[in-house]
Parts: C-alpha cells; structure tokens; sequence
C-alpha cells in the first residue's frame, strides 16, 4: 500500500481546486477501476470534465519532479491523473461506467503485482 | 467493388493441406478430446511461461500454477545466473515448497517438516536425518522442469525426455521477432481472469480481426477500419510449423477521442496507424499504415507487437469449458509523467477492449456445449484458427504435428 493513500491528502496548491475530486486518487489501477464502476455517470462527467482542461498543466508542474521522488501532494496529483485515464473511456466512448453489456463483471480482472 | 476473388485473397487456398471445409465443433466442447490436449500438447511443448526480467537477481524466483500439468512450478535464477524450474514439490512427502507467488531466497524450507532446498535445487539439509534409511541426498533435489530462454522469455517444458530444443521449436517465428527489444520494456501490468471458456474458444477470438466491426465497434471505433477496410481485413500473414503472424491495418485517418490524442503525444498505441515502421522484428509485410502484429506461439501463447509497446495473452487450460487468462502490457520505464498517462490509457483501453471480448467468449462456449452445432465455417482471414486447428489435430489424433505448412505467404 502506498503510503500517500494513508498520509497527505492535500494537492499541490496549484491545483486545489481539484480538491473536491481527491478521493479519485487512487494508488492502484484495481482500486481506480472499482471507481470507476461504483461511480454513477453524472459523477464521472463531473471529474471528467474537471480534469481534462488541466492536463497539460498537470503534466508541466509533475515534470519539475523525478517519476519516483515526488513529494506527497505531487503523487496525489499524478494518481489523480490515472484515475482520469481510467474512466476518460466510459465518458468518450461507453456512456456507462462500464463496457455495453457489461454481463461480465469487471471485477473477475484481477490485478497482479500491484 | 470488391470481387469475391478479392475478398478471399488473404491465402487459405495457398495451403491446400490445411483444407477449406467446415471444422469440427469437436474439440471446443469434447471433455475426452480436452484430455488428449493435456496429454499430447501440454505435456509435451514448450510453454511460455514468464519474462527474466520479473527474476533480475540470483535467488529471486516466481512460483505458478499450471492447471492442465496439475502442477506448481517454481522458477528461480541461481547463484550462477542460471534460471532453471522445477515442481514446486518436496522430495519427502510432497508439501508445496515455496508458497509466496514471488519473492528472493537463498534457500527452500519446506514448511511442514523443514527440508530445505537451495536456489539451485539441491537438497540443502534434513531436519533428525539420521532416522531416515537410505538417505540419498544427490537423488532428493527438488524435480527440475526443462527450462529455457528466447528473447527474454522463460519457457519450460514438462516433456523430461523431449529432446527439441527451444530455439529449434520456435524456427520461423523466433526468426520473426528477432531484433524486437522485449528487454527495453520492462515496465508491465498485469492481470489474469478465470474465463467459462475452452482454451482454443478464447484463442480463436485473438487470430483474427473479422470481429473488430462488430464486436468492438464500440472500443475500437475506426480506428482499425474505414473506407478502403470496412470489414477489418489483416494486411498480411504467414503460418509457420505450429506457429503463425499476422499483421494488422491500422487506420491512419481515424480521429482519436481527446483523451486518446493526449494519451498519444506522451507515447506509442497499439491502435493508431504508424506509417513507415522499418524497425526490426515488427511489420513483416511492410504494411504502409500498420497498427500491431500479432504471433501466435503454439500452444497458448500470442504476442502483440507494436511500435514502442507490445503485450502477451496466456490461455491455460483448466477444464475443457474454464481457462485461466493471464494479460500483460508491457511498457518502456516512464520517465515522466505524460508518458505515464499513455501507459495508464493503453492499459485501461486493452481491459476494456478485452473485456467485450470475454463477455462475448462466455455467451459462444455456453452455446458452443450444447453441441447443437458439430462444425464451424471459417472465412479466409480466418486462416490463422483453420491453421492451429490443424496442427491440433496433428498432436491429438496422431501425437505431433503433422500441419506443417512450409509454403510462405505474401500479400
């Protein structure tokens, strides 16, 4: 478990108006997806549509830091970001959390090694 | 228009022995054809089985399941760099040895009576030794496995006495991936799902494109299709020995979603059309737009190749309706945060494209079982199933292969 999911909560002050979302920050791609299938299509657009315009400033504040020594607030942050690659689809493309016909549950993919 | 002739040029007729008829619905539900599988395919090849860079040190090691073997296999890289498998199996009265799914040790005890086995595994020590009679302690190692190296991928064998080696029994397709830089992508994430599914059911849905259309319209979208390629034709293919390669089209036209776009000015896709690949190990045909390559190495492995990213699909067998998937997306070490979120979006949109897969997968086998149907029509792209069919038969009805299908292919 990734330590930044128990300690600061907090992004960095360029970005906290995203406050509001920082419990999509989520350390693994099986706990994001979870979320991404717990969460109804209203909430999903409402993140979607909150993040997207901020990506490219994302990406220009995270690249002051090497990948695997970023401070607490800047890991936030980049989950953040992951959270948003993972639902970007049910809003673009599925218009469900899930996949069309979604009769298999997603949740019998199992993530390894995270 | 196209004519008929046209739309069957992918070259099925150019392999006159692997036929052109209906297949038999047989072994997609037949629970003694399923044994005759394990006995004469799974126990008998080469299986591709993880990569060397998830054991970087001596003493690091993984462990497995391999259901159709009933077997726990431990693979562990030596002292001496070596990696070699073995049953996961104590030489006194059968415990598990190792039971952590990965990990670094130096040694082996078993947990129920304490032998203990080094990682090159020989018989360390016994615990009260002196009780035993005839203790001979050369013959007690743990079991080993026929293992070997290709590319960077760990493959073992579980025939002791076969004699082919691993280069020999890959031939052409090793020829074809050759020069690829599996190494270079050593950042990968994985998952595995149990699937209501024959092996070869699951298989078949990766050989060919024909169901891009329909099947992924939604995930897919154009991107693999368009005008000129309405029914997602593979651009070029060859069928080796046991193994096969095809290419697929990408559509250089297509608009991705804003997230995609974004996704892609960070890092590779599996999906977009690249033009003018030329590096080595990818794009056989040349193909001017071309999206991904795709090499089925018998028995139960494929591996798709892209510019800059690739990804393996294991189907084991379990039963002759359950198979164990295991998926692995394979990336270059992101050094920055946009090259992250191209990794996070090709790995959220390989699930959600594989997931219409399977759901589709299950619905087919749970049809399939009735045996209402005893045979299957395969179009020409469908070559690839029509080709694994055959050496199949070739293993399970006279116990080799005898497809062999040495004419090349080009379009």
């Amino acid at each position: 478990m990734d330590d930044s999911k128990q300690g600061n909560r907090e992004l960095p002050a360029d970005f906290a108006q995203l406050g509001k979302f920082v419990n999509w920050a989520l350390p693994t791609q099986g706990e994001r997806r979870v979320k991404r299938l717990t969460s109804t299509m209203p909430e999903i657009e409402e993140f979607y549509a909150a993040i997207l315009p901020e990506m490219e400033r994302i990406a220009t504040y995270l690249d002051q830091y090497p990948m695997h020594e970023m401070p607490d607030d800047a890991k936030l942050l980049l989950y953040l970001t992951y959270a948003f690659m993972a639902v970007a689809p049910a809003v673009e493309i599925f218009n469900e959390p899930s996949v069309t016909d979604a009769a298999f549950d997603y949740r019998r993919f199992v993530e390894v090694g995270e | 228009m196209r004519t008929d002739e046209e739309n069957r040029n992918f070259g099925t007729t150019n392999y006159p022995e692997l036929g052109i008829g209906p297949i038999s619905a047989e072994p997609y539900y037949s629970a003694e054809y399923f044994e005759r599988e394990k006995s004469s395919i799974f126990s008998k090849v080469w299986l591709n089985v993880c990569r060397e860079e998830e054991l970087p040190q001596a003493n690091d090691f993984v462990t497995f399941y391999v259901p159709s073997n009933k077997a726990s296999v431990l693979i562990v890289r030596g002292d001496d760099g070596k990696v070699r498998a073995f049953y996961n199996l104590c030489s006194h009265r059968g415990n598990k040895v190792v039971w952590e799914s990965k990990g670094s040790s130096k040694a082996f005890a078993c947990r129920y009576h304490g032998w203990a086995y080094r990682s090159d595994g020989t018989l360390a020590s016994v615990p009260d030794a002196g009780g035993f009679f005839e203790l001979d302690r050369g013959q007690l190692g743990l079991t080993p496995i026929r293992a070997d190296i290709w590319g960077g991928f760990v493959f073992i064998n579980f025939d002791a006495a076969g004699a082919e080696s691993l280069s020999d029994y890959l031939a052409e397709v090793g020829d074809q991936l050759k020069g690829f830089p599996f190494a270079k992508y050593s950042a990968w994430s994985r998952f595995t799902a149990e699937l209501r599914v024959n092996w070869k059911t699951a298989i078949d849905a990766f050989q060919e494109t024909y169901h891009v259309r329909f099947l992924h319209k939604r995930s897919l979208g154009d991107s693999l299709t368009g005008p000129e390629n309405p029914f997602c034709h593979c651009g070029w293919a060859q069928v080796y020995d046991r193994h096969r390669t095809m290419s697929v089209y990408g559509n250089p036209k297509y608009c991705p979603t804003p997230t995609e776009a974004l996704a892609y000015q960070f890092g590779p896709s599996a999906t977009k059309g690249n033009i003018g690949q030329e590096q080595a190990g990818i794009n056989p045909g040349r193909l001017p737009a071309w999206a991904f390559d795709a090499h089925h190495i018998f028995p139960n492995c494929v591996m798709g190749i892209s510019a800059e990213t690739y990804f393996t699909h294991q189907f084991w067998p379990i039963a002759v309706d359950r198979t164990a998937w295991v998926v692995t997306n394979y990336h270059a070490p992101a050094m920055n945060a946009g090259q992250m979120f191209n990794q996070q979006y090709s790995d959220t949109q390989l699930r959600d494209i594989l997931l219409e897969d399977a759901i589709t997968l299950e619905h087919a086998q749970e049809a399939i079982g009735s045996g209402g149907k005893r045979s299957f029509m395969l179009h020409d792209q469908e070559l690839l199933i029509r080709h694994m069919y055959n050496v199949v038969e070739g293993y399970v009805r006279k116990g080799g292969n005898s497809a062999r299908p040495r004419l090349l292919h080009k379009q």
